[in-house]
C-alpha cells in the first residue's frame, strides 16, 4: 500500500477563501437550476407571440384572461400529479375522478347537502381513493399503471352507476355558481384558486420536511429509507394529493358547466393533465419537477387548445397534439438524462 | 461414461409436473370448471347461438391480447392498443370507401399499426422511456387522430362481404374465431419454433443477463411492440367488420379488454412467463363473464367494475404469489428495495 | 510498492509444461460503473499481477477480502481491460474485447452471480444467445443432444426441461460449466464456486471439476476455503494487496505457511485510537438470526469503544448489521439498545431512538447521489428544523450545512452543489455528517473506508474516534485487517452467518483473525 498523501480528486479552494467566490457559485447553481423553468416561460412567451401575430382576436385582453381562466383546472389537477411523478409514479385515474367527483358534489348538492359541506365530502373520497391506489402500490407491490388503470374503471364504474349515465344539473343560486363566476378585483376567482393551489405547492414542496421527503424518495428510495425518511407515507401521500387536486379540479369544472357530468374527464382527461405535467418539465423518471414549470406546462397547454378554437380547427385535433408534445417532452427528458449518464 | 444422476433432497421434491405444464392444466381446468357453472347458473348461456356470439367478442379481444402478451413477456406494456384500433378501424372504412378491396384494407390497417407499434418499440428500446408512458403518449395521439379523422362521428361504409366476415360462421364457429385460432397457431409456432421466442423470454426474464449472453435486445423489444401494433391493427379492422361501422372511440375499451386477458391468463407483468394461448382463453373468459352478466342484466357500468376489479385482484395474486418466494429468498439474502 | 513483504511476482513454474493461460504484471486502475478507469487517483486495484495456468491443473487463487482476485479474473475473463501488462492464451499475446471475445478464445468464467435467465429452462439456457438453428428453426434435438453430451461429460444428469430457478445453486453452476465446455473451454475460471452449497454439492460439483482437469482443461479455482484448496489443487498464487506474492506447489505448503502468506499487510500509522474508557453496554444482540444469512449471532457493544466486525465477504456482516437497525426482519434473537428491547421496532423508531447507519453501498444508500450536499447532510433534520413542523426555515437549514461542511471539512464549491460530483471520502463524509446533527448512542459503520483515498481515510478514523470520545459506541464492519487491528477495541469474527469468534485487539494479529475467518469444512446445512 503507497502512503503518499493523496490530493482530492475534486481540489477545492483553501476553506478561508469562502466568501464572495462560493457566493458567486451559489447564484451560478441556482441560476442552473432554473434554467428549464424559464426556457418554459420564454417558451410561452414566443407561444403568445407568435399567436398574437397569426391568431386573429388572439392579442385581446378578455381572451388572456379566457385562457387563464380555463388554465385553472388544469394547473390544479396537473400539480397533484406532479407529486406522483416526482417519486417515479403515474395516476391515471385522474380522468375517472373528474367526473366521480363531479357527479357526487351534484348529487349532494341537488340533495339539499351545504356545498362547503359537499366540497369537503368530495375531497374526503378522493382521499380515500387515492389512498387506496397508493396502498396498492406501495404495500401490494403492483405498478402504479395497473392500480391507478384499475381504479379510474372501478370510479368510472361508480360515476355511472350514481349518476344512471346522465348529467345531473345542479340547483340555481349556490354558491358553486358564484365560485365559478365571480371575481375579486377582476381576477376570476377561478385563477385565485389556481394561484393559491400552485403557492400552497410550492410552499409544500420546497418549504416543507413531507416536500423534501418526496423528492429524496424520488430521487433514490433505498437511501432515504435508511436515512429514516417515512418512505410509505410518501409513498401513498403523494396519490392522494392527486387524487385530492383532480377533485378540487373537478369541483371548480363542475361549477363552470353547473351539472354533475359523469363524462368529465375521461382517459382524454388523464392525457391531459400527465400532459401538462411533462410538458412542465416533470421527470417521468422521479425526482424532478417545479410547481412554476408545470404552471407554465398547463397554460402551454390550454394556450393551444385556444388557438385551435380561434383557428376554427377541428377541436379533435387537440389530442394528437398534446400526444406529439409529451412524445417531444419525454424525447427531450431521455436525451438530456442519457447525456449524464442517468438512466437505468 | 460414467453418470451420476444429481438428485439432491430438494431436486427429489421439485419433480412431478413441470410447472409450464401444471400451471396450463390449471388455467384450462379452471375455465372449464367456469364454463360449467356458468352453463348451469346462467339461463341461455350454453345455447349455440349465444357461445358463437361470445366467441365472436372474444375473438377479438383475443387477437390485441396475443400481441400484447408479447410486448408483457419482453417485461413491458402497450397501452396504445386502443387508440391503435379505433384509428386502424376508420382508416379500414376509408380505405374501402377509396375503392380498395376490403381484405387488403384490413392488412394496410395492421401495417399502420405495425407503424405505431415501431415508434413504441424505438421509444422503449433506444431512449429507455419507460413503456406505460411511451405507450400513453401514442395511445393518446392515436385517440387523437382518430377523433380528428372521423370528425368525432362514426362513419359507415362497408361491403357486404367485409360485414359477412365480421358476423358470419361455419358450424356456429365465427370467422372471427378461426381467425384469432390462426393467429395463435402462426404466434405460436414463430414463438415456439425459432430464436424469437427464447429472446422474447430472456428479455423480459432478465434484460442484464440476455445482453450478456448476446440476446438482441434492442431488436426483440422493437418486435414486441412492433407485432402487438400490427396485431391490434387486425383487431382494429375485424371490430369494424363485426359492427359494420368505425366509431372513433370504439377501440378505447380494449386497451383494458387485453390487459385483463393477460393478466388472467396469468401471464406475468414483471416480464419473462406467459403463454399465449393461456391469454386467449384469458379473453374468452371475460368474455364469459361480461355475457353472463348481460344475460343476468347486470349494468354495463357495473361490468366495468367486475373487470377493474378483477385486474387488481389478478395482479394482486400473481405479484403475492411472488412475493412469498421473496420472502423465502429474502431470508437468504437482505431484500432489496423494489422500485415499481 | 514500499510494503517489505510485497516481493516481486513470482514466475516460477511457466518454464514447464506450457501454459495455457498466462498473464504478466496486469495493472488495473480502479474504474467506474462503466468499467472506464479512473485516473487521478492512487487507488490501484491490481498493481502487477501474474499468473500461468498449465493445462490439466486445479490453480488455486487465494488472498484476503480486497486482495484483488476479484478483479483479477475479471480481466482474464475479459470483462474489464487491464491498463497494463500482458493476457497470453497458449503463449499467444491476445486482448481481450469483451467476455465473449474470452469464451471463443476458450476462457470461460463461472461467475458467482450466473449469467443464466431464471424463467428459462435448462436447454434454452445452455444456447441463449447462440441457438442452433436448421433452416431457421430452432434445432432442438441438435441441441439437446450437445446439450445432453456435456453434461455426461461431466458425469450428471440434469433434466433439460426444467426452469433454471427451480434448479439448486450447485445445478445451475454445472448448467454453467456444461455450457463452458459446450463452446470449447480450455480454461475454466471459478468464482468460489462453493460459497454458497453445502457439502454435498459442493461435493458434486468437485467431482465434475476433477473430471474435466483430467480432460487437461486448465481449471483456476477461487476460494477461501484452504482444505479445498490442499484437497484440490496442484498449485496455489497467493494474492495480497493487488499483487502477487507468490505461486507455489500445493505439496509444499502448510494451511500455516499459507495463511502467513496471506497476511501481513502494512500496518499504517495513519489510525486514529481514541481516548475512552468503555462503559456500559449500548448495544445487546442475543441470538439474532435471519435464514442462513445470520444465525444466533450475539454481540455487545459498550459506549466509548469501537467493535469491529470482521470475516470474509458473504459471511452475515453486513446483513448482521441491516437487522441491528431493523432495515430487514429478524426470524428470532432479541435487540437491546441502551437497555430497552427494539426488537419489534419499525428502522424509523430505531433511528430516531439513537442508532446511525453508514451503509457499505455509498452510491446507492448512503447518499442521495442527485440531491445537493446541503440537503444530503440535512435529512436527519428538516422536522427539527422547521417551526411547529410543518415550515422549514431555509437560513436554518443553511447554516447547519455549512457548520457542518466546514466541521467535516467537506470540500464543496456550494453547498447546493449535487453529492454526485464529490469525491469518493467527501461523499463518505456527507454520509456520516447527516448522523452527527444529533447524537446517536451507537453508530454502525459498514466498510466505512472502502474507495476512499488513503489521504482521505485518516480524516474518516479521526472522526469516528471523536464519536467514540463523546461517549457513542461504534459497530464497524471492515474487511480490511490492519484498520480492524489499529481503529478497534474488540473484534467479532464472523462466519457463515454465526459469530465464529471474539478478540481483543491488543492481543491478536491478523493471522489469528484470518484463521477464524476462513471456513474450516464445508457447511453441512440442513435444509
Amino acid at each position: 500500500m503507497t502512503l503518499d498523501t493523496s490530493t482530492e480528486v475534486t481540489s477545492a479552494p483553501p476553506s478561508g477563501s469562502r466568501g464572495a467566490r462560493a457566493r458567486s457559485r451559489e447564484w451560478a447553481e441556482r441560476i442552473s437550476r432554473a434554467v428549464p423553468s424559464i426556457g418554459l416561460i420564454v417558451l410561452l412567451a414566443l407561444l403568445w407571440a407568435a399567436a398574437a401575430l397569426f391568431v386573429p382576436e388572439f392579442a385581446n385582453g378578455s381572451n388572456l384572461v379566457n385562457i387563464l381562466r380555463q388554465s385553472a383546472d388544469l394547473v390544479i389537477a396537473a400539480l397533484g400529479v406532479m407529486f406522483v411523478l416526482l417519486i417515479g409514479g403515474i395516476d391515471l385515474s385522474i380522468g375517472s375522478v373528474f367526473g366521480f367527483s363531479s357527479v357526487v358534489l351534484a348529487t349532494l348538492v341537488f340533495g339539499g347537502t351545504p356545498v362547503p359541506l359537499a366540497i369537503l365530502i368530495v375531497l374526503a373520497v378522493a382521499a380515500v381513493a387515492g389512498a387506496v391506489s397508493g396502498a396498492l402500490t406501495h404495500f401490494g407491490r403492483i405498478p402504479a399503471f395497473i392500480t391507478t388503470l384499475g381504479m379510474y374503471y372501478i370510479l368510472f364504474a361508480f360515476a355511472q352507476m350514481i349518476s344512471n349515465g346522465l348529467a345531473l344539473k345542479l340547483p340555481p343560486g349556490t354558491m358553486l355558481q358564484g365560485l365559478s363566476r365571480g371575481t375579486v378585483f377582476g381576477i376570476p376567482n377561478v385563477v385565485l384558486v389556481a394561484a393559491g393551489t400552485a403557492v400552497v405547492a410550492w410552499m409544500v414542496l420546497n418549504r416543507t420536511p413531507y416536500g423534501r421527503d418526496v423528492v429524496s424518495v424520488g430521487l433514490n428510495r433505498q437511501a432515504s429509507r435508511l436515512s429514516g425518511l417515512p418512505v410509505s407515507r410518501v409513498a401513498v401521500g403523494v396519490f392522494m394529493i392527486s387524487a385530492v387536486l383532480a377533485a378540487v379540479s373537478a369541483i371548480l369544472l363542475t361549477a363552470r358547466v353547473q351539472s354533475g357530468e359523469p363524462a368529465l374527464g375521461g382517459l382524454t382527461g388523464t392525457f391531459e393533465v400527465i400532459t401538462a405535467a411533462v410538458v412542465g418539465g416533470t421527470s417521468l423518471f422521479g425526482g424532478r419537477g417545479t410547481v412554476l414549470g408545470v404552471v407554465v406546462g398547463a397554460i402551454i397547454i390550454r394556450t393551444i387548445g385556444n388557438c385551435i378554437t380561434l383557428l376554427d380547427i377541428s377541436s379533435l385535433l387537440y389530442q394528437t397534439v398534446m400526444g406529439v408534445l409529451i412524445l417531444i417532452a419525454l424525447i427531450v427528458e431521455a436525451v438530456r438524462l442519457r447525456q449524464k449518464g442517468g438512466v437505468e | 461414461m460414467p453418470s451420476s444422476e444429481i438428485e439432491t433432497p430438494a431436486a427429489i421434491r421439485r419433480r412431478g409436473l413441470s410447472p409450464r405444464l401444471a400451471n396450463g392444466l390449471g388455467i384450462a381446468g379452471a375455465a372449464v370448471l367456469i364454463y360449467l357453472l356458468l352453463a348451469a347458473v346462467v339461463p341461455y348461456f350454453a345455447t349455440p347461438q349465444n357461445m358463437t356470439g361470445l366467441l365472436a367478442n372474444a375473438a377479438i379481444a383475443a387477437i390485441a391480447a396475443l400481441g400484447l402478451t408479447l410486448v408483457i413477456l419482453t417485461g413491458g406494456i402497450d397501452l396504445s392498443v386502443g387508440g391503435v384500433m379505433s384509428l386502424v378501424g376508420l382508416a379500414t372504412v376509408a380505405n374501402v370507401g377509396a375503392g380498395v378491396p376490403w381484405w387488403l384494407a384490413m392488412i394496410v390497417g395492421m401495417l399502420l399499426g405495425a407503424v405505431v407499434g415501431v415508434a413504441n418499440g424505438l421509444l422503449v428500446a433506444l431512449l429507455r422511456v419507460p413503456s406505460f408512458v411511451a405507450t400513453f403518449g401514442t395511445l393518446g395521439i392515436t385517440a387523437g387522430a382518430a377523433l380528428f379523422i372521423a370528425d368525432g362521428r362514426p362513419t359507415v361504409l362497408l361491403p357486404r362481404e367485409m360485414i359477412a366476415f365480421g358476423n358470419g360462421s361455419v358450424f356456429f364457429i365465427p370467422y372471427l374465431a378461426i381467425l384469432a385460432v390462426v393467429v395463435l397457431a402462426v404466434l405460436q409456432f414463430l414463438q415456439g419454433s425459432t430464436r424469437w421466442g427464447v429472446n422474447t423470454r430472456s428479455t423480459g426474464d432478465n434484460r442484464h443477463v440476455a445482453a450478456l449472453v448476446g440476446v438482441p435486445v434492442k431488436r426483440t423489444l422493437v418486435a414486441a411492440y412492433a407485432t402487438s401494433g400490427l396485431l391490434a391493427g387486425l383487431a382494429g379492422a375485424a371490430l369494424t367488420a363485426q359492427l359494420s361501422t368505425a366509431g372513433p372511440q370504439q377501440g378505447e375499451p380494449y386497451t383494458l379488454a387485453a390487459i385483463a386477458a393477460c393478466v388472467v391468463g396469468g401471464v406475468d407483468l414483471l416480464g419473462g412467463k406467459g403463454s399465449l394461448w393461456a391469454a386467449c382463453l384469458g379473453a374468452v373468459f371475460l368474455a364469459a363473464l361480461r355475457n353472463a352478466m348481460n344475460l343476468q342484466g347486470v349494468q354495463p357500468f357495473t361490468q366495468d367494475l367486475v373487470t377493474g376489479l378483477l385486474i387488481i385482484v389478478a395482479v394482486f395474486v400473481t405479484v403475492s404469489g411472488r412475493g412469498a418466494v421473496q420472502t423465502l429468498l429474502g431470508r437468504l439474502r437482505p431484500a432489496q428495495e423494489v422500485r415499481s | 510498492m514500499t510494503g517489505p513483504t510485497a516481493s516481486a511476482p513470482s514466475l516460477e513454474g511457466t518454464a514447464a509444461p506450457a501454459s495455457v493461460l498466462s498473464a504478466r504484471e496486469v495493472v488495473k486502475y480502479a474504474y467506474d460503473e462503466t468499467g472506464a478507469p479512473i485516473t487521478g487517483s492512487d487507488v490501484r486495484l491490481l498493481k502487477g499481477v501474474s499468473i500461468s495456468v498449465r493445462p490439466g491443473e486445479i490453480h488455486a487463487l487465494i488472498g484476503e477480502n480486497g486482495a484483488g482476485k476479484s478483479t483479477f479474473i475479471k480481466v482474464l475473463g475479459g470483462a474489464i481491460p487491464a491498463e497494463q501488462g500482458e493476457v497470453a492464451v497458449e503463449q499467444q499475446p491476445v486482448v481481450f474485447g469483451s467476455s465473449r471475445r474470452a469464451r471463443e478464445l476458450g476462457i470461460s468464467v463461472i461467475w458467482q452471480e450466473f449469467s443464466l435467465s431464471p424463467k428459462l429452462s435448462v436447454l434454452e439456457n445452455m444456447f441463449l444467445g447462440e441457438e442452433i438453428t436448421k433452416h431457421g428453426l430452432l434445432d432442438r434435438s441438435e441441441m439437446r443432444r450437445r446439450s445432453t453430451a456435456a453434461l455426461a461429460r461431466l458425469g450428471v444428469q440434469i433434466d433439460l426441461d426444467r426452469q433454471i430457478d427451480s434448479l439448486s445453486t450447485s445445478e445451475q453452476q454445472i448448467v454453467e460449466i456444461a455450457k463452458a465446455l459446450d463452446r470449447d473451454a480450455r480454461v475454466l475460471i471459478l468464482d468460489e464456486p462453493t460459497a454458497s452449497l453445502t457439502g454435498v454439492e459442493a461435493d458434486q460439483l468437485f467431482a465434475v471439476v476433477q473430471e474435466l482437469r483430467r480432460k487437461k482443461l486448465g481449471i483456476v479455482l477461487v476460494t477461501h476455503r484452504l482444505d479445498e484448496v490442499f484437497e484440490h489443487s496442484q498449485r496455489i498464487t497467493v494474492m495480497k494487496d493487488g499483487a502477487t506474492i507468490g505461486t507455489f506447489d500445493t505439496e509444499t505448503m502448510t494451511r500455516e505457511s499459507l495463511i502467513q502468506k496471506m497476511v501481513g499487510r502494512e500496518l499504517g500509522s495513519y489510525f486514529v485510537r481514541p481516548n475512552a474508557v468503555a462503559g456500559e453496554a449500548v448495544l445487546e444482540v442475543d441470538g439474532l438470526s435471519c435464514g442462513r444469512a445470520v444465525v444466533e449471532a450475539s454481540i455487545v457493544v459498550r459506549a466509548g469503544e469501537i467493535v469491529a466486525l470482521g470475516g470474509l465477504v458473504g459471511a452475515g456482516r453486513t446483513e448482521l448489521c441491516r437487522l441491528v437497525v431493523g432495515a430487514d426482519r429478524a426470524t428470532a434473537g432479541t435487540v437491546r439498545l441502551r437497555g430497552r428491547d427494539i426488537s419489534r421496532w419499525t428502522l424509523r423508531r430505531r433511528l430516531d431512538a439513537g442508532i446511525a447507519f453508514v451503509p457499505e453501498d455509498r452510491k446507492s444508500q448512503g447518499v442521495v447521489l442527485a440531491m445537493s450536499v446541503q440537503r444530503n447532510l440535512t435529512t436527519r433534520s428538516w422536522r427539527s428544523l422547521s417551526r411547529r413542523g410543518i415550515l422549514l426555515s431555509p437560513r436554518r437549514e443553511q447554516e447547519l450545512a455549512e457548520s457542518l461542511i466546514s466541521d467535516l471539512e467537506i470540500k464543496v464549491h456550494t453547498p447546493l452543489q449535487a453529492a454526485a460530483t464529490l469525491s469518493g471520502g467527501n461523499q463518505q463524509r456527507v454520509a456520516i455528517g447527516k448522523w452527527l446533527v444529533k447524537p446517536s448512542s451507537l453508530y454502525i459503520f459498514d466498510e466505512p473506508t472502502r474507495g476512499v483515498d488513503v489521504g482521505a481515510r485518516r480524516a474518516l478514523y479521526a472522526l469516528i474516534a471523536g464519536l467514540v470520545e463523546r461517549g457513542a459506541g461504534v459497530l464497524m464492519v471492515s474487511s480490511d485487517l490492519p484498520e480492524v487491528l489499529g481503529m478497534s477495541d474488540r473484534v467479532y469474527i464472523m462466519r457463515e452467518g454465526r459469530i465464529a469468534g471474539e478478540y481483543a485487539a491488543a492481543e491478536t494479529d491478523e493471522s489469528e483473525l484470518l484463521r477464524a475467518m476462513l471456513p474450516e469444512t464445508h457447511a453441512e446445512v440442513a435444509s
